[in-house]
């Protein structure tokens, strides 16, 4: 935990609720992205990170800083994300790819994504998003778990493996099935549209 | 285990950039060796670069004002609306004073008073005790011998169903051969069984066969509650859960005891058929 996290933290158990806000405002961006790439749904990961932003604020009294505050927070988010998903499952809900029609911003509040300027391009670009957050949702939680940590996060195999209380082994294994999976979803891009040559 | 299966074991860190120098040199020259595997890792890189394309979402800064207001309400418990039933509208609330320092001893001390009193209560009106007639149910022989032999079923039972689950490899192995609706009949009658080892466990206060019996039947309970329509992520979660609980190591250790324990009594049955025989 760098030494801002550690102050921030301190403050907080001495009373000063107003160090909660800056903790959030620190983290909720990295926080909100994993939500999305764990959800891929913008009202879900919206009611996700606040569910996480909850939880670490009644933990936050017996949190002693062991960790740096992201990777709890991370622990947090994926054992929420889990448990979210096994309680849909036992209620019968759908846990699955969404339908075409789905996975689309649902408010004007969201700013658009990058924009290309050609509309031929912003067409092929906006598929291609929408079959790589098709192959995310094919992995079941602790896999697309481990695979957004290490991929679009940056963490190590060590520290994923810290966060989400599995061996390293484990770790490892679950990430090759995932990218197994994501390329047999993919395998499309690289047959039919020849796209090898140009990555 | 061949040099393939190793390269295997080493793909998620090779693409990672996560392997350490001699590992690194191993996986580069299996590679050199082996067109299999190379295509393999060039289609998996091939895959992580497409998803290298994934644009995150740029969220609008009054996003972030809103989200952090629609937190802090739900943070405050004070602003919750909590619910109430219609008949309790008409009860004005409680207001509970501000609470004094001793509340807490005072609390403890309490608790205590009635634990000893409702302790005495039960053992006075029971000259042997609660926990004799329990044991006297739980040392008549006929009843170790039935019970053994339930958890020698049990146990075996539960280790070949979960056994044959964790060694299922969910990305090679047909599912079909897993015959799911009968593992799911199985997975119920050790389910019932349970229920009745873990009452036997808990009369003859053995925590650690309760402990693993709760652990089996969360395990079991994913199987038998499955409606066989996500089959690979069900089987996920059940390796998970034997792996992270060595459940399967805990078996082997209950049958071991347990085998112990049943030498150990047939030894005591022929010692005193044997002084009987003597008199």
């Amino acid at each position: 935990m760098d030494s801002h996290e550690q102050r921030l933290v301190h403050r907080f158990h001495e009373g000063d609720t107003a160090a909660f806000r800056e903790l959030v405002e620190r983290c909720q961006e990295p926080i909100f992205q994993l939500a999305i790439e764990l959800t891929g749904d913008w009202d879900a990961a919206d009611d996700l990170s606040q569910q996480v932003f909850i939880k670490a604020y009644r933990a936050l009294p017996r949190f002693r800083g062991e960790t740096k505050i992201m990777s709890w927070l991370y622990r947090i988010m994926v054992n929420t994300h889990i448990d979210n998903a096994r309680k849909e499952r036992a209620r019968g809900w759908r846990v699955g790819p969404p339908s075409p029609d789905e996975g689309q911003p649902q408010s004007e509040q969201y700013a658009s994504h990058a924009a290309e300027d050609n509309p031929e391009t912003r067409t092929a670009s906006r598929y291609m998003q929408e079959h790589i957050n098709r192959a995310l949702e094919t992995l079941a939680p602790r896999q697309r778990s481990v695979f957004v940590l290490r991929h679009y996060h940056d963490l190590s195999l060590k520290e994923i493996a810290r966060i989400l209380g599995l061996s390293v082994g484990t770790v490892k294994s679950q990430l090759f099935r995932a990218i197994h999976r994501m390329q047999k979803e993919l395998a499309f891009y690289r047959t039919e549209l020849g796209l090898e040559e140009s990555l | 285990m061949s040099s393939c299966s190793r390269c295997q074991k080493m793909m998620a860190g090779a693409l990672y950039h996560e392997l350490v120098s001699h590992q690194q040199q191993a996986f580069d020259k299996h590679l050199t060796t082996c067109p299999n595997c190379a295509e393999e890792y060039q289609q998996l890189l091939w895959t992580l670069n497409i998803m290298n394309r994934r644009q995150a979402p740029v969220m609008d800064p009054a996003y972030w004002e809103g989200f952090w207001n629609r937190l802090s309400g739900r943070l405050e418990p004070g602003r919750r609306k909590l619910f109430r039933p219609g008949w309790r509208r008409w009860i004005p609330p409680v207001t509970i004073p501000v609470r004094p320092a001793w509340a807490p001893v005072a609390a403890a001390v309490l608790l205590i008073a009635t634990g000893v009193f409702i302790g005495r209560s039960i053992y006075l009106s029971q000259p042997n005790g609660p926990a004799a007639a329990n044991r006297a149910v739980v040392f008549d022989p006929a009843v170790i011998t039935e019970f053994n032999g339930m958890l020698s079923h049990y146990l075996g039972q539960s280790r070949s169903l979960l056994l044959g689950l964790k060694n299922f490899d969910t990305e090679y192995d047909d599912p079909a051969l897993l015959d799911f609706p009968r593992q799911q009949m199985v997975s119920w009658e050790l389910l019932v069984q349970g229920q009745e080892i873990r009452r036997h466990a808990l009369a003859s206060d053995d925590p650690r066969l309760q402990y693993l019996v709760g652990e089996i039947e969360r395990v079991l309970l994913q199987l038998a509650n499955s409606e066989g329509e996500d089959l690979e992520w069900t089987i996920r979660l059940i390796q998970e859960g034997v792996e992270q609980n060595a459940i399967l190591v805990k078996i082997n250790l209950t049958e071991q005891e347990q085998g112990e324990e049943v030498m150990e009594e047939s030894e005591s049955v022929q010692s005193v058929k044997k002084s009987a025989l003597l008199i």
